[in-house]
């Protein structure tokens, strides 16, 4: 037995139907518009990075010969003596792995202390005007622009060679980045705090420090630590321009084919850079249960 | 109690600047050295190479399209098999986030230097390189989005007889999807502005930076070239004799926009 399930006369249905076709056709039509232009994109943007897939095709083979060729040779008999031939020297790139870590927790120091300075100069509820916001605003984007590397080539030729330089393109670069972070939490701040502060007779000083600050404390320091962990991964590179850090070593041995010796710096970095990761992720969940990816 | 953080950042502050062996007196000099550089940078001038400067600036743009999307097509297969909710094999999730995390702990400056190794200089080194490693990005990224979303809505796809595919299109991904898109349109704004690092415009730009006597301007060109050459004639065949090796020597006093590569 069929059961009754009542159905709208076939004029109607051929109707709504016809609809319904014509509303999916749409969105396919625009669908596949987007992917054309997509592809369009690819193409043109294929030309003029020249990609140049047979070439990549053809060398594939290099690439995993190239990590064949950095892996260490380790035999069972003689375990100890291979690995230790391998990490013949643990404890010059720890030392300087211990460097690349502190260039980045200074950096990130110095980032973050101008950020929190200045973002409440930059924030649209906060500013105390519109021109001094508009001051603010254009150095933070000055900042982030311009890349980490590129700052550290720029400063290894003024400060000369060494961690100073790196310290001060990875605080400048975070500096950008953390003020456009910093000034997003400011905003959305709840201003009843602050307009307490304000009716009462407060200034300027003690709207931040007393209303705004107290909200935004464990967001700023979360974004601090999460610029931390990237900034690990950055210091690790500066030394590739000369500015401090594991990077000198590791861009030598890559440059000289000191095989092992790449991939030994870089399960070092992994290493590292995991741990940092797992450390700051626990404290940045502790301190913000609910986070926001940047 | 109240103070024992502030106190601890600063101390740890304090005592990396005494073991990085950071001292006051380099930052007197080395501002007026800014200064003096800065000074020397205007009024800008294109010296003759705009259209170097255009075309490297296109391949910028290129590199960051490209490899954002070639990263983010890699990543979504990627993101599901390391994603709890969709993945329920332990150990192949486990392998996945393993592989993510050390495609991650590698930064994009060190797959471009691989990379070079394997196709040769030029702007394709760098969008693989920028694919590669922001695959790893993405990879997790998109598997926290694929957790963060409600399990009902594929309940309700395969309840109504639907596959595990079909739950995927019409149950995850609607969820899925502005978050990812976001996603991505942040990393390729941002792979703009870092794509300078992974490789095309450096060449022109490393150039620029290096030559110690600013006023002496030879030909980019020039200069990036004979670095290249030298660093293939020093380091020997290992890696460079399978770049292209067919590679035409430059006319200089052309500023053909190749130059700078060959």
């Amino acid at each position: 037995m069929t059961a009754g399930i009542p159905t709208l006369p076939q004029n109607r249905l051929d109707l709504l139907l016809a609809g319904y076709g014509q509303q999916v056709a749409r969105r396919r039509r625009q669908s596949f518009a987007a992917l054309a232009i997509l592809a369009v994109l690819a193409v043109v943007a294929g030309r003029y990075g020249e990609v140049d897939l047979g070439n990549l095709l053809n060398h594939l083979s290099g690439l995993t010969s190239y990590f064949g060729r950095i892996l260490p040779k380790l035999s069972y008999a003689n375990f100890a003596s291979d690995v230790a031939g391998w990490y013949w020297n643990f404890l010059g790139w720890l030392k300087l792995l211990f460097d690349t870590v502190l260039i980045a927790y200074l950096g990130t120091l110095v980032g973050a202390a101008g950020a929190g300075l200045l973002a409440f100069f930059a924030a649209a509820n906060l500013a105390p005007s519109r021109g001094l916001r508009w001051c603010v605003k254009r150095p933070f984007e000055f900042c982030r622009t311009v890349p980490d590397i590129v700052f550290a080539l720029l400063f290894v030729s003024a400060f000369g060679l060494g961690p100073l330089a790196g310290v001060l393109a990875i605080g400048i670069h975070s500096f950008g980045t953390l003020g456009k972070l910093f000034t997003e939490v400011v905003e959305n701040i709840d201003m009843k705090p602050v307009e307490g502060v304000r009716s009462s007779g407060g200034r300027f000083v003690d709207a931040v420090r007393f209303g705004a600050l107290p909200q935004i404390l464990p967001n700023l320091a979360s974004y601090a630590l999460l610029r931390f962990e990237i900034n690990v991964r950055s210091s690790s590179i500066v030394g590739f321009v000369g500015a401090g850090g594991i990077g000198q070593d590791l861009f030598v041995a890559i440059r000289k084919f000191y095989y092992t010796d790449v991939s030994a710096i870089l399960l070092m970095m992994i290493v590292t850079v995991a741990t940092i990761d797992l450390l700051t992720e626990r404290i940045r969940h502790r301190l913000t249960p609910v986070e926001r990816t940047p | 109690m109240e103070f024992g953080l502030p106190l601890a950042t600063l101390g740890l502050a304090f005592f990396s600047i005494w073991w990085l062996g950071i001292s006051i007196e380099q930052i007197g000099p080395g501002l007026a050295a800014l200064a003096k550089f800065i000074a020397l940078m205007f009024p800008p001038s294109t010296g003759g190479h705009l259209q170097l400067f255009l075309k490297a600036m296109g391949e910028t743009l290129a590199i960051a399209f490209l490899g954002t999307l070639t990263a983010a097509i890699l990543a979504a297969p990627l993101g599901l098999l390391a994603a709890k909710n969709t993945t329920p094999s332990l150990l192949l999730r486990f392998l996945i986030r393993r592989l993510l995390d050390t495609i991650r702990g590698i930064d994009t400056l060190i797959w471009a230097l691989v990379f070079v190794g394997v196709v040769g200089l030029g702007p394709f080194a760098g969008i693989l390189a920028m694919a590669v490693s922001d695959t790893g990005a993405f990879g997790k990224l998109f598997s926290e989005a694929v957790e963060a979303t409600e399990a009902r809505e594929r309940e309700t796809v395969v309840a109504g007889g639907g596959t595990g595919w079909m739950a995927v299109r019409f149950g995850l991904l609607p969820q899925v999807l502005p978050v990812i898109a976001s996603q991505i349109l942040y990393f390729f704004e941002s792979n703009t502005r870092s794509a300078t690092g992974a490789s095309g415009s450096p060449a022109p730009r490393q150039g620029r930076h290096r030559s110690p006597p600013p006023r002496s301007r030879r030909p980019v060109a020039d200069r990036s070239n004979t670095r290249v050459r030298s660093r293939r004639r020093l380091s020997g065949p290992p890696i460079w004799h399978r770049s292209r090796v067919p590679r035409p020597l430059c006319d200089w006093a052309t500023s053909s926009p190749r130059a700078n590569r060959c």
